[in-house]
């Protein structure tokens, strides 16, 4: 003999037998068993390290109008001509050199190079990121260009 | 009769749902693993001068090459000593590269670090400004960056 339809006090067809405290564990199992996945499909974290050089963009770029070797210039290095072109008009074409040595009589500059032309880059940072040419003129006693090299960098 | 076959069929549903967890946990467990694929590269760091390598040493004779000849050959040292006798080249490469990836059940990551080695091309020259003896150096590989 069967019971009546309308006894059932479930409104999900077919759930009315289920076991309530079974239920209950049922569903801790599944809990526990969704914790225990999320932990173990824990994926791996990158770590972002600090630039190297953190100059702001403008800083690195060209130094425009500061004086007439930081603008790029497809003639900038007209100048130099070796047995005539003195100290003095290096200087004052080229600016301070990145480094000296043998009491100043080798200069080197850095120079840098866009389409317009060479520049020279102010020597902020150790490394040789925004350089692309190092400028080697050697000197005579008497401050005259002797030699010089236009050597690639990078 | 129908209550009692109801409360098998609840045990066994209750049975299956806790293996289905077990079995789950287990294969997470199981799969779970990470792979480390170290991958060859040589290439200059961004700040690194490229135009010195360990041959140079090479062209180098002692006694006769002039300090001079090496300035206008390989640029500006990136360290002089005060007396000038001492010089060095440095650059930087980037030797080693490692793919990583965890994988762990439906889920996992991945990163690749760059590894870098350092060299110096140390120089030293006589009062005369003639090459006397030079050496190059390397140091261990040190992590550069992580992606």
């Amino acid at each position: 003999m069967e019971r009546p339809r309308e006894e059932i006090h479930c409104p999900i067809e077919g759930a009315a037998t289920v076991n309530k405290p079974l239920l209950a564990r049922t569903r801790r199992s599944t809990t526990a068993s969704l914790l225990a996945f999320a932990v173990l499909v824990a994926g791996c974290a990158t770590v972002d390290q600090p630039s190297p050089d953190p100059r702001p963009l403008a800083e690195t770029e060209p130094q425009l109008g500061k004086a007439p070797a930081y603008r790029p210039d497809p003639h900038l290095l007209g100048l130099l001509r070796d047995g005539e072109t003195k100290r003095e008009e290096i200087v004052l074409q080229l600016g301070p050199p990145a480094r000296t040595m043998e009491n100043e009589r080798v200069l080197f500059y850095r120079l840098g190079q866009s389409p317009q032309g060479y520049f020279v880059q102010e020597t902020r940072s150790e490394g040789w990121a925004d350089v692309r040419h190092s400028l080697v003129l050697v000197l005579d006693e008497q401050g005259v260009l002797q030699r010089h090299s236009l050597v690639n960098v990078r | 009769m129908n209550l009692m076959s109801t409360t098998t069929f609840s045990k066994r549903n209750w049975f299956c749902w806790s293996w289905a967890g077990a079995s789950a946990v287990l294969a997470s467990c199981l799969v779970s693993g990470c792979v480390i694929v170290p991958v060859p590269v040589n290439h200059h760091t961004a700040a690194s001068r490229t135009n010195v390598q360990t041959d140079d040493i090479l062209w180098l004779v002692p006694g006769q090459t002039t300090r001079e000849e090496v300035l206008l050959r390989l640029g500006e040292p990136d360290a002089v000593t005060e007396d000038d006798l001492s010089m060095s080249y440095r650059w930087e490469k980037i030797r080693l590269g490692l793919f990583a990836a965890v994988f762990a059940g439906y889920g996992g990551g991945s990163g690749y670090s760059e590894y870098a080695r350092d060299y110096t091309l140390d120089l030293h020259f006589d009062p005369c400004g003639k090459f006397e003896r030079g050496e190059v150096k390397k140091s261990k590989l040190t992590l550069k960056r992580t992606l």
